[in-house]
């Protein structure tokens, strides 16, 4: 784990979980370089400081609807590729394609309860900050709904089946391995198998990994 | 043109000029043929009845009542008719009884329908005032011809100059001849009234239905908005509240225990995370289900896009609204739970295969369809979800329909004006 103090901005709008969230990160090695309320101040501190990565709530004044999510976007337009973690009382698919839709590396979107994960949490603001990608397994558990009655979805066994989910929420091999309790071995065996199954275009780092299973997921 | 008919000077213009107006010349001739009409309707139907009562014994005799009371409705749509030939203004016919195969059914729609009988009495009294109003027409329009020929008859037959009686009545001639064509056309619109009034839906009823389905379906809605919030009240109290109770029980007896049992503390906090874990979970659910942040964020075309995607059975998505036009809250919000409430009950009910969400503008009504290839059978059944949503479209003036038979497939189709 990398031990370089992560520099970060928070964009929320609500006192508490700003406050919240900049004491999680504090004591996890992190410094919170700005904490601002709303999209046009997130802007002008992510142009200042450019931080090492920011966490933006989805919704914000004036509309509280998803200027955070607008905001994000404009932010990466505006410092190319800044990383952003995004995290929202809810999680909608359509949200997340609009976030990864720039193609770049950087990117999460969470819901806000992970944050009681620490370790958790942590490990998706570190993974994003060095330019991969965290979606929240809800996300990816709407996606797989979506496509349930794929035929090819349906020759995984259930385990490729937890991997391919694991793969999709932008977990590295390591981290698949972890969360499932498997080798790391066993895991790269599975994920082999998944990318010939689904015929996804084999790659290395894990975002665009998750590119590709998105991409087969969403289509 | 009414404040000018209104104006004396005006009003005797109109009259002399009236014998020279088209309507004039229609009203007469819709009087020939109101004779004729109320004539043979009023033959046809005496006959069928009184063929029909003789036979009443034999049971026989109902199918020619019945027919009886058919001639009538024909009559009534041909006079309709008959008066929109001199003044166009649309007359729509009253409705009458749906009816289906069953013989019983068929009886009920004749025999039990009040339309049919207002049928019936109009031609009962049509024919009386067909005839007065012939007499009084012929009456007239041969009086009036008599009146301007008098200088050639008198020239002609009697072959006496008797300048002072033919000035006169040739004077006169130009007097009854516009009365007839104004009589012509007052009683045509006396008639009119009679057929506006028996065999028509007049806009006033119409309103009053309106209203009384408006005030129906408004306490109907208010009764699903109360019925809404009882179920957040409660889901909240058995749900989140609960847990939240739960989670300050774990934490104040972690507190105690803190020095005197670390371990054990420990593992109460671990608790308490989860509760609070599901406690949030269960307040997502909850505010999904009572308002969308979709859909208020991003409208209903991506609204229904998201409940697509949270659908096990698969589901397309089939829109012709382009994706950020906005209707009313209102309006995206009934479009809404229309949808989801269908698409809840295809993943509950329907074991289907496929499903579609269909979504289209139509003129100014928003027209949602949901689809699916299941086992049918699907009714609103008073208190139920789908009769709930009646009331949420109807409250909006909107109309919903279940096209779903046994075997499947269901489509449940609601319009709803913009």
């Amino acid at each position: 784990m990398d031990r370089k103090p992560l520099r970060v901005v928070i964009a929320e709008d609500s006192v508490l979980i700003r406050e919240g969230l900049t004491r999680i990160i504090e004591e996890n090695g992190g410094s919170v370089v700005a904490g601002v309320g709303d999209a046009a101040a997130f802007l002008a501190a992510v142009a200042q400081h450019r931080p090492d990565v920011s966490v933006v709530d989805v919704r914000m004044p004036p509309t509280q609807r998803d200027e955070g999510l607008r905001a994000a976007i404009e932010a990466r337009r505006l410092v190319r590729a800044t990383p952003i973690l995004v995290l929202s009382q809810y999680v909608e698919r359509q949200y997340a394609t609009e976030l990864l839709a720039d193609g770049a590396a950087g990117v999460g979107y969470l819901l806000k309860d992970r944050v009681a994960d620490i370790a958790e949490f942590m490990d998706c603001l570190r993974r994003v900050a060095s330019g991969g990608t965290a979606l929240d397994p809800e996300v990816v558990a709407q996606l797989m709904v979506l496509r349930r009655r794929d035929d090819r979805l349906a020759t995984l066994t259930p385990r490729e089946r937890e991997c391919l989910a694991a793969m999709a929420e932008g977990r590295t091999n390591v981290g698949i391995a972890r969360a499932l309790g498997i080798t790391e071995g066993a895991t790269e065996k599975h994920i082999g198998s998944i990318f010939g199954k689904l015929d996804l275009p084999e790659s290395e780092t894990s975002h665009r990994r998750v590119l590709a299973v998105l991409a087969y997921l969403g289509e | 043109m009414m404040n000018a008919l209104t104006h004396p000077p005006a009003l005797l213009r109109e009259f002399f000029v009236s014998p020279f107006r088209r309507a004039s010349w229609r009203a007469a001739s819709a009087i020939l043929l109101g004779l004729v009409v109320s004539g043979l309707s009023i033959g046809l139907f005496g006959g069928l009845v009184s063929l029909g009562g003789s036979l009443l014994i034999v049971l026989v005799g109902f199918a020619f009542v019945g027919l009886a009371i058919e001639v009538c409705r024909i009559a009534a749509r041909i006079e309709r008719r008959r008066m929109m030939l001199v003044d166009p203004r649309p007359l729509r016919a009253h409705s009458y009884r749906p009816y289906d195969r069953s013989l019983r059914g068929l009886a009920e729609a004749v025999f039990m329908d009040e339309n049919r009988w207002r049928d019936v009495i109009y031609v009962l009294v049509s024919f009386p005032l067909a005839l007065f109003e012939f007499a009084v027409a012929v009456f007239l329009w041969a009086f009036a011809v008599a009146l301007l020929l008098s200088p050639v008859i008198y020239l002609g037959f009697n072959r006496q100059w008797a300048p002072g009686p033919i000035v006169i009545a040739f004077a006169l001639g130009f007097v009854v001849l516009p009365a007839a064509a104004t009589a012509s056309r007052g009683l045509m619109r006396m008639h009119r009234a009679v057929v506006a009034g028996l065999l028509c839906v007049s806009d006033e009823a119409e309103l009053r239905q309106r209203v009384d389905t408006l005030q129906e379906s408004r306490s109907a809605v208010l009764e699903v908005e109360a019925g809404e919030l009882r179920r957040i009240e409660r889901d909240l109290h058995d749900g989140a509240q609960e847990r939240l109770v739960m989670l300050a029980i774990d934490l104040s007896l972690a507190s105690d225990l803190f020095d005197t049992d670390p371990a054990r503390a420990r593992s109460l906090m671990i608790d308490a995370r989860e509760q609070a874990r599901q406690a949030l979970a269960e307040l997502r659910d909850l505010v999904r289900g009572a308002a969308p942040a979709i859909l208020v964020d991003r409208g209903l075309v991506a609204a229904l896009g998201s409940v697509a995607g949270h659908c096990p059975v698969s589901t397309v998505l089939d829109s012709t609204i382009p994706a950020g036009r906005r209707q009313s809250h209102a309006v995206e919000r009934a479009a809404y739970f229309v949808v989801a409430e269908a698409i809840t009950n295809v993943a509950k009910h329907a074991r289907a295969g496929r499903c579609e969400i269909r979504c289209r503008e139509e003129g100014n009504r928003l027209v949602v369809e949901v689809w699916d290839d299941g086992v049918g059978g699907a009714v609103a059944a008073a208190g139920g979800g789908l009769a709930g949503l009646r009331d949420r479209v109807e409250a909006l003036d909107g109309t919903l329909r279940i096209e779903s038979p046994a075997d499947g497939p269901t489509l449940l189709h609601a319009e709803i004006p913009t």
